[in-house]
């Protein structure tokens, strides 16, 4: 029995264009979209296979699709920073819908490796970044939100040019500290 | 009976089965835990089994020589002839995550295999309690010890609440400055956690809950039906309230407590209610005076919500007569926490002359006593008397005392400053002159 072949590049990222905004404290964070434009049409299989492939197939296209939906990072819909030391940074990231503790790892490694910020400091030039930290919120109803998620990463001493994830704590009960040192 | 079975071809399957098994449990057996763990650690109670960090299992390894001893010491008798135990030392891969309202079992005993089992605190959650004094380190493996050095007494291993209770006592000792094993006199979060109960059952209610746990099986007592720890607290309370009836030893009264029938300890119940009726820092309070407690007395204390300041800065000044530069260093940054937070109860004259006391050290002091201020210097706005002195400690020769001051500053004021240790420790003088006179400047413009 032939099953239809997943082309293993669906399993991976897609390389589509990212939208990013910038503004001085506020900017739309990179999102990953599901590579749904790489799916193949099912007419294109059907017309290679008997119609009994039809059910298999479908079996294809849900583990398609559920693979590419373990792929996805939470989508931001803001991300917004503030800072009262000079290396640490701490961003608010406001989320759609709840997603896998793993994927606000996922989420912040990007945004730490896309702003480049082993190397770089956005608002104190010459600075290396020593603590990141992460606030993720999900949207409620009538603009009000609630914290799900916060992440810690920092420095780390034994690879100075890399951070560190040194935890996640999954809940609204984390108190948001006023930026201060650990 | 071995070979008989043999005769027969589906006998003979049966009979190979059998003899892998029995050779695969003698196997395990004869190596133990080796099978399955990486690290072997001989320890003063018995081999600890881990795959985690090395490091750490020695760490426990010198922790479980001091608990052995101070077990002993207040349980001659029960530990007597005590047999070795193994410890497994669990360390997950998950440690970095931490689940709101998760609970998970920080480690158990068995009596049958004299077994323990124990995960640490995680990293994580060290890093998020690191501001708190006492991050408990010791207790999860002090109360399954607890266990172990009382489950020869059947008449502790058949009941539940008591075998708790008793560990749960025991599970908050600690060694004191002068090396001595001190088991204190109550139990402040077991203490807390009652008296929520009761204040929330009220007093029937909490009988009938008390009743039960005295009552229940293994089941019963164990059932993840999410009051567990208040069982737990209740538990403790009884035992406390009992034992602080008997006269003697710790083990003579937990002697005396054992004789007790269940009918008997029942009728206790409206003593364990008024025994826990008082706040916590009432309780406390009557510790302040005694020596040998003060200094945890003082520790728990400061937990509170509300404090009696005056009462405490007595019990501080009273430690810091005393001629241990270690104690002082103690009573110093028990001082700052006191005087640096909210609803102490302390006038604006106490509060104003501790403060140009603490002032003092952090220009005459010590190092170990300016080190112990900055590292405890609380998140409080209203020490802007103190932070002229944190920023002269930023030019210190001393790296630790820099990073520690630069910490505290960031906790203390508003003002931007790098807080990565290292680069108050390590990165060049005419780098840290830069931060150093960017302080000043804001200090000036204050």
């Amino acid at each position: 029995m032939n099953w239809p072949v997943v082309p293993s590049r669906l399993l991976q990222r897609s390389n589509l264009p990212r939208s990013r905004g910038h503004s001085s404290h506020t900017y739309s964070a990179p999102t990953y979209s599901a590579p749904t434009s790489s799916v193949p049409t099912s007419s294109a299989l059907v017309g290679t296979r008997s119609f009994l492939s039809l059910p298999m197939m479908s079996v294809a296209l849900l583990l398609l699709t559920g693979c590419s939906a373990i792929l996805l990072r939470p989508h931001a819909i803001s991300v917004s920073e503030f800072s009262r030391e000079k290396d640490v940074i701490h961003f608010m990231v406001s989320i759609e819908d709840s997603t896998q503790e793993q994927d606000f790892y996922r989420w912040s490694q990007d945004h730490i490796q896309e702003n480049n910020f082993q190397f770089e400091n956005p608002d104190h030039e010459g600075v290396p970044l020593y603590e990141l930290h992460y606030h993720f919120r999900k949207r409620g109803g009538r603009f009000r939100s609630q914290r799900i998620a916060y992440l810690m990463w920092r420095r780390s001493e034994a690879s100075p040019y890399r951070f560190e994830h040194k935890l996640t704590y999954i809940g609204s009960g984390m108190p948001l500290r006023s930026g201060r040192s650990w | 009976m071995v070979s008989r079975i043999a005769n027969t071809l589906g006998a003979g399957s049966g009979s190979r089965t059998l003899q892998s098994l029995l050779i695969a449990v003698l196997l395990l057996g004869q190596c133990g835990c080796g099978l399955l763990y990486k690290h072997r650690v001989e320890t003063a109670v018995g081999t600890l089994w881990t795959n985690g960090n090395l490091q750490l299992a020695r760490q426990y390894q010198e922790d479980l020589r001091w608990m052995k001893e101070g077990l002993q010491q207040v349980l001659p008798n029960n530990s007597e002839g005590i047999g070795s135990t193994s410890i497994l030392l669990v360390q997950n891969d998950d440690d970095r995550i931490i689940h709101e309202d998760q609970i998970r079992t920080a480690g158990w005993y068995n009596h049958t295999f004299s077994l323990i089992r124990f995960t640490p605190t995680p990293p994580a959650e060290k890093l998020l309690l690191q501001n708190q004094p006492d991050p408990e380190e010791h207790r999860t493996l002090l109360h399954e010890l607890a266990h172990h050095f009382t489950s020869d007494d059947q008449r502790i291993r058949s009941t539940w609440w008591l075998a708790e209770a008793i560990a749960c006592s025991l599970e908050i000792s600690y060694l004191d400055p002068q090396g001595k094993f001190q088991v204190p006199p109550l139990h402040p979060m077991q203490y807390q956690i009652a008296r929520s109960a009761l204040s929330n059952l009220g007093r029937a209610n909490f009988t009938k809950l008390a009743r039960q746990v005295i009552s229940e099986n293994w089941l019963g007592f164990y059932r993840d039906d999410g009051d567990l720890a208040k069982r737990y607290a209740i538990s403790w309370a009884i035992f406390w309230t009992l034992q602080g009836q008997q006269q003697g030893t710790l083990e003579q009264r937990l002697d005396a407590v054992l004789k007790l029938e269940d009918e008997q300890i029942i009728e206790q119940i409206p003593a364990v209610i008024q025994a826990i009726t008082p706040a916590i820092q009432t309780q406390l309070q009557q510790h302040l005076e005694q020596d040998h407690h003060r200094r945890w007395a003082i520790d728990q204390a400061l937990r509170g919500y509300r404090i009696h300041g005056p009462r405490i800065l007595e019990a501080i000044d009273l430690e810091l007569a005393s001629a241990d530069p270690e104690g002082h260093a103690w009573a110093w940054s028990s001082a700052t926490r006191l005087l640096l937070r909210p609803r102490s109860r302390l006038d604006r004259v106490t509060r104003n002359d501790w403060l140009q006391r603490i002032e003092q050290q952090l220009v005459s002091g010590s190092l170990e006593v300016k080190l112990a201020i900055c590292t405890d210097f609380p998140e409080y706005r209203w020490a802007s008397t103190l932070l002229p002195r944190l920023i002269d400690l930023l030019e210190s020769s001393d790296g630790n005392l820099r990073s520690a001051a630069a910490a505290a500053l960031s906790r203390a004021s508003q003002h931007p400053t790098i807080i990565n240790p290292h680069f108050w420790k390590f990165a060049p003088e005419s780098e840290r002159a830069v931060e150093v006179s960017d302080w000043r400047s804001w200090q000036q413009n204050q």
